[in-house]
């Protein structure tokens, strides 16, 4: 066996030495959604005479597992993108290592879900329900204004959800229904969800199944309701071919609650090679500068209060208000059984 | 016994013989050492690794629990189920397609050849978006049968159907490539001597051509019932959402429920089940396969013969393409087609507007490097599988020794492998200095090659067995070593299947299987990374280009099919 090893070591070892470069080197995970510009990421390696190595780690549930498989001996310096359904199982596996930024001063206390610092908020998303805008004017039929209103027999089978199990904006909504309807009563979020079967809800793994296979306002899906994003209207615009339109196709329901606030977050791994600029990435990931890169970049909102919205996010994705939040030791006691029970009312 | 069952006695089999004057025993065990060690170091370790680790620290209870969580007994239902149906669908369309591809010359048919190994690189998110628009509600599909009466909504989409649907047009290259590869290299005057001997053409069929095909139709079908028992994105994409396979359930407990000694609970359940069914039908295979005189490629092609053989060859070859080729071509429209009508804008966009983000990709780089992985694949799989198929074949058939038999078992046992669970187990595995290959490219081909393996190995196996023992025996008795009897005996025998293997590997690396479980570098982007990003935002430009990415991988891979096909024209002799 240590003979093979060996060999491989002097297949493996050139590439290793080539790849040791003079400057310092931050590794940072991230999940396949991350993005940044390349003159912000630029002006972090020139500040800090370092160089950035980005590591894809797959979707956020992935690279969160790669995570904490690694414990001890991480893979990377920083993880960027726990979200809050999965900050309590992330911090109980006792994988990052506080670190106070002094950039923590210009984020709301709200966003602040781990007193400890392991984790800091970087940005949020709004997970709510889009609609296709020229499905229901085309046949003059009036768009559902609360959840509640899926249930009612005008909306039957208009409705495509991501399975909570595998898609984290499909669990988000889980847990908006669970906020809204709440455990206990004669009306509990078990029973919206029967009555959503009832109505011919439709359940797939994904949110790009969802959204570009089964949503009409997305690709060539029938449904024109899907659970996706409030920044979703704003993305159709700025990624809608030339010539843009003057609205986008799709639009928001937010009123009466029913969204969610997935707020993502990023830490310094325990056992980071580089942990001094691990915390100056942690200060510039909450930066004005890489806050104000966030929204149309990855489509999200940033975290910092000082960070100005694009001129696309005021006009189309104003900052929703008026979501049901759960907190995270009520989300991570009660994760897998609503998942569990989730299954066994819409899928068996 | 092996005798016995060649036809024609084209050539007795002294079983074991192969390898006689240089010494069987130090030969094949030389060709053993290299498969042997890359699986012993890329598969058995990592993996061995994760499920002592997950499963070591699980009290006897805790199954009962994970049987009860992972709603175990269904799971296993349906993936075995659609697996069995999925297979029998695919023989029973891929068996007279390779019998028609690998026996008559017509035109179109190295094209046809092509386009039916295309789906196998297609990402299943695109293919996914091409079955909707086939398959979903006012679909092609909805509105032919809505001319028949069926209610106008019509869907097949999240059914059964459409999952075996998805796993016969993923599959049904295999079966052409194994088979036909095969029937291709038949002698027909085998078929010919039967006929002359009075054997009616049924006859001919039943007691020459399919006993000769049998070992690599079982191949095959082993295979393709291997691949949609682990199915995976076919599955979670086209499938209900109450459907899951093993493979699925392992993702779902490792990932989304971090319950990972659950997760190595299903995966050493998989392992044995496909571990199982390796070792049987390997023996099976042993029993069937025999050895005969083998033609160069294509010189027992013949042109259709009158209007029966006419409307076979249409039938068999034509129509199947053309159920290879609609969602294809589903994908390929949709990328022309913008909100104002057909037209070349989403491809103007992919190939010269790139963005500001820092992971901005040009398609052009990630061609590149699709084609370098892919290429680094190949050579690793062809430098690991033909020594091992070489091996396998050395021995004698009917009883093989004890070490051979787990080492063919050892060889396919990628097939049964999560791919999940391999990747956590390579995060366990290679993550110290100099060894940390965790975040290395390194691993890219090597974790392609390893997919592709099996697939390479049983479509050499049945060629390299059919090559008469006496040849590379008269070549080592006539004083060539064997390196020399490799290189100018088995290799040029075996070219077509060579080729074929090498196809496959090639395809296997540009579908980038199992590439969720690694750990990527945004640096070497690839084709269908490319197309994944795409379709991780809204907005038609996204959809548009998306579209658009995933024709380019189409056209890549056909070009590199047709080079690769090029090696059949290296310069071989007949047997």
């Amino acid at each position: 066996m240590r003979i093979r090893f060996f060999l491989l070591a002097a297949a493996v070892l050139p590439l290793q030495a080539f790849a040791a470069p003079q400057p310092p080197v931050l590794r940072v995970m991230t999940h396949d959604s991350f993005s940044v510009s390349k003159a912000v990421a630029e002006r972090f390696e020139t500040l800090h005479q370092a160089k950035l190595q980005f590591i894809r780690g797959g979707d956020a549930a992935e690279a969160l597992a790669k995570a904490i498989l690694s414990k001890g001996n991480p893979p990377a310096d920083v993880l960027f993108g726990v979200d809050n359904t999965f900050l309590g199982r992330a911090l109980a596996a006792d994988i990052f290592q506080p670190y106070a930024s002094p950039r923590l001063a210009e984020i709301p206390d709200e966003l602040k879900l781990d007193p400890q610092n392991r984790l800091v908020p970087v940005d949020y998303g709004m997970v709510c329900l889009n609609y296709d805008k020229k499905w229901f004017a085309s046949r003059s039929r009036p768009v559902p204004a609360a959840l509640e209103d899926l249930a009612k027999p005008e909306f039957k089978g208009l409705l495509v959800v991501e399975n909570p199990s595998t898609s984290s904006p499909g669990l988000a909504f889980l847990l908006a229904t669970v906020a809204r309807f709440g455990e206990s009563g004669s009306y509990t979020w078990k029973d919206y969800w029967k009555a959503l079967r009832g109505n011919g809800v439709l359940a797939v793994s994904g949110w790009s199944e969802a959204y570009y296979g089964e949503f009409s306002g997305g690709g060539k899906g029938r449904r024109p309701l899907v659970v996706s994003y409030a920044t979703s209207p704003a993305a159709e615009i700025h990624y809608a071919s030339d010539p843009k339109p003057k609205e986008p196709s799709t639009g928001n329901i937010l009123e009466a609650a029913g969204s969610f606030r997935q707020i993502e977050f990023a830490g310094i791994l325990r056992g980071a090679r580089e942990p001094e600029l691990a915390a100056r990435f942690i200060d510039f990931l909450l930066d004005r500068e890489f806050q104000e890169d966030i929204p149309l970049q990855m489509f999200v909102y940033p975290a910092n209060r000082t960070a100005a919205l694009p001129e696309l996010f005021t006009r189309f994705a104003s900052v929703p208000s008026g979501t049901e939040d759960l907190d995270s030791a009520r989300i991570d006691a009660g994760r897998e059984e609503w998942i569990r029970e989730w299954i066994r009312i819409v899928l068996r | 016994m092996d005798s016995d069952r060649t036809p024609l006695g084209a050539s007795g089999t002294v079983s074991g013989a192969v390898n006689g004057r240089w010494g069987r025993f130090s030969g094949s065990i030389a060709l053993a050492l290299i498969p042997v060690a890359f699986l012993g170091i890329f598969l058995l370790v990592p993996l061995c690794h994760v499920l002592f680790r997950f499963l070591s620290a699980t009290p006897a209870g805790g199954f009962a629990a994970m049987v009860w969580n992972t709603d175990l007994p269904n799971v296993l239902l349906f993936t075995a189920g659609q697996a069995l149906l999925s297979t029998l669908f695919t023989l029973l369309l891929g068996v007279p397609v390779a019998y028609v591809l690998g026996g008559y010359r017509f035109p179109g048919r190295t094209f046809i050849l092509a386009v039916i190994g295309i789906p196998f690189v297609m990402p299943t998110v695109v293919v996914g978006s091409a079955f909707v628009a086939l398959l979903g509600p006012g679909g092609i599909l909805g509105r032919i049968v809505a001319l028949l009466g069926a209610p106008e909504d019509f869907s097949l989409l999240r059914s059964l159907p459409a999952v075996i649907l998805s796993n016969v047009f993923y599959d049904l290259s295999i079966v052409v490539k194994v088979v036909g590869g095969m029937r291709e290299r038949m002698d027909p005057r085998l078929r010919e001597a039967a006929l002359t001997l009075g054997a009616t053409r049924p006859a001919a069929f039943i007691r020459v051509t399919l006993p000769l095909l049998a070992p690599s139709i079982a191949a095959a079908g082993l295979l393709t019932f291997s691949f949609s028992f682990t199915a995976f994105a076919t599955v979670l994409i086209l499938g209900g959402p109450g459907m899951s396979t093993l493979e699925t359930e392992i993702y779902r407990q490792a990932v989304n429920l971090l319950d990972f000694p659950a997760a190595a609970f299903l995966s050493l359940i998989q392992l044995v089940l496909v571990g199982s069914i390796l070792a049987l039908s390997a023996a099976a295979e042993r029993r069937m396969s025999v050895s005969m005189k083998t033609l160069t490629a294509g010189r027992g092609l013949r042109r259709p013969a009158g209007g029966g053989e006419r409307l076979l060859v249409f039938l068999f070859a034509v129509l199947p393409a053309f159920f290879s080729t609609v969602p294809l071509l589903v994908l390929a429209m949709e990328s022309l087609r913008t909100p104002t009508g057909l037209g070349l804008r989403y491809w103007r966009m992919l190939l010269f507007e790139a963005g500001d983000s820092l992971f901005a990709v040009s398609p052009m780089a990630a061609i590149g490097n699709s084609i370098l992985f892919a290429a680094a694949a190949l050579l690793l799989c062809l430098s690991v599988g033909l020594p091992a198929a070489a091996y396998l074949a050395s021995g004698r058939r009917s009883s093989p020794s004890r070490p051979a038999a787990a080492a063919e078992v050892l060889f396919l046992l990628p097939l049964g492998v999560s791919a999940v669970t391999l990747g956590f187990g390579f995060l366990l595995t290679f993550n110290r200095p100099p060894f940390d290959l965790r975040a290395s490219p390194f691993l890219i081909p090597v974790a392609h090659a390893l997919a592709a393996l099996p697939l390479t190995i049983r479509t050499l196996l049945p060629a390299f067995r059919a090559i008469p023992p006496r040849l590379p025996e008269a070549a080592s008795t006539l004083g060539a070593g064997p390196s020399g009897v490799a290189m100018r005996i088995t290799l040029p025998l075996a070219l077509p299947s060579v080729a074929a293997a090498a196809g496959f590997s090639f395809a296997v690396s540009l579908g980038e299987f199992s590439a969720t479980s690694l750990l990527s570098r945004p640096e070497f982007p690839t084709l269908p990374i490319l197309v994944y990003q795409f379709l991780t935002l809204p907005g038609d430009a996204n959809r548009g280009r998306a579209m658009a990415a995933s024709t380019l991988l189409m056209v890549v891979c056909g070009i590199g099919f047709a080079a690769i096909d090029r090696l059949r024209l290296l310069p071989e002799r007949d047997a």
